[in-house]
């Protein structure tokens, strides 16, 4: 590689080695360093016989890195922390250092992931077809006040917030991901028919059109957040 | 029984579609705002004014089409969880017009789908 092409050549980078007692400790660590931005955390199993049985590298530029420290030690109190500073000659991706390794791949529909959507897609309307069929039959009350479709709403946002917390912390595959997320909850929640709704039960009567559009919203608001809470506890 | 199958693959092609022009969308307009989201909601609303518009009186035209491939392709639940997202990221104008937005703007687009459905079927 010639040395035009390498962006970072000259800059200096830190590099903290943070020593750990354990595998809590060290998720901690590198959910914050995702969280800050940091180009690099890694963590390693220390060899055998080390004092402390896990270790974190990080690697940032050497204002990030000082500036990450001292949350670092807010968070994990009095954890050994070493740190050296390197030139850098060579770099890969040349954006590295500004976040480059975190930075989204363009995107491409992958033909594969597309069957796995469609399938969770078909489901997740099968599903939410058999809970409206269902509410309609118990209460003609449906027909003015649309409680079955603002109840697969509300359910599909709790769900999807569980979903999204396992995401996060990458305990949830591409796959899972692609039919639980993007086909079963996207399908089995609606949008199209929840504006219709509203609009319609707005002209029948504003109080129960205003009741369920602004409803539906709050309650999926709230459900998001409770699973989102509930997910994190568990972890 | 025919209609029901139609209805399920239907869902199926709206959660693919959802997948490429969201995923698309969300790329080329960056992580700051779900873009892609709003977008395919919106469509989906224009989509279907345009559909009770020109065939309100198809049952199964607007159990297929509506409650099928429109209500597959748009979404309640990533819109609810990008939303809180915005929100715990101290980010309240954002998530604020997320709901006010995508509500107002998709009963607005409904309503211009349905007088434009209208009009074109007499």
């Amino acid at each position: 590689m010639k040395a035009t092409e390498v962006a970072v050549s000259g800059e200096v980078v830190a590099q903290a080695t943070v020593r750990l007692r354990s595998e809590l400790e060290c998720e901690r660590v590198i959910r914050l360093a995702h969280e800050r931005g940091v180009a690099s955390a890694t963590a390693y199993r220390a060899p055998e016989g080390a004092d402390s049985p896990i270790f974190v590298m990080l690697l940032d530029g050497v204002d990030e890195i000082e500036h990450f420290l001292p949350e670092l030690l807010r968070l994990i109190p009095g954890v050994p922390v070493s740190v050296i500073r390197e030139e850098v000659l060579h770099a890969s991706p040349e954006d590295f250092l500004r976040g480059g390794a975190l930075a989204p791949k363009p995107f491409a529909v992958n033909l594969r992931h597309a069957g796995w959507v469609f399938a969770g897609g078909s489901l997740g309307a099968g599903a939410r077809i058999a809970v409206e069929t269902l509410a309609s039959r118990l209460t003609a009350f449906h027909a003015v006040f649309p409680w079955g479709t603002m109840a697969v709403n509300v359910l599909g946002s709790f769900a999807i917030a569980i979903f999204g917390a396992l995401l996060f912390e990458r305990f949830v595959g591409e796959r899972e991901r692609m039919f639980w997320v993007l086909g079963f909850l996207g399908s089995f929640t609606t949008f199209s028919s929840y504006a219709l709704q509203t609009a319609e039960s707005w002209e029948n009567s504003p109080l129960l059109g205003s009741l369920y559009g602004g409803g539906s919203m709050a309650l999926g608001l709230i459900a998001a957040l409770l699973g989102l809470r509930l997910a994190r506890r568990a972890m | 029984m025919v209609e029901v199958a139609l209805t399920l693959a239907g869902a199926g092609m709206g959660a693919v579609l959802r997948y490429a022009i969201g995923g698309w969308v969300g790329y080329r307009m960056g992580p700051e705002f779900p873009w892609g989201t709003l977008i395919v909601n919106l469509l989906g609303c224009l989509a279907l004014g345009l559909l009770e518009g020109a065939a309100s009186q198809d049952g199964a035209l607007l159990f297929v089409v509506g409650r099928g491939i429109l209500a597959g392709f748009t979404t309640f639940s990533t819109l609810m969880l990008e939303t809180m997202n915005l929100a715990l990221a101290r980010e309240s104008d954002r998530a604020f017009f997320n709901v006010v937005g995508s509500l107002a703007l998709g009963i607005f687009v409904l309503q211009v789908g349905l007088r434009i459905g209208r009009w074109a079927t007499g």
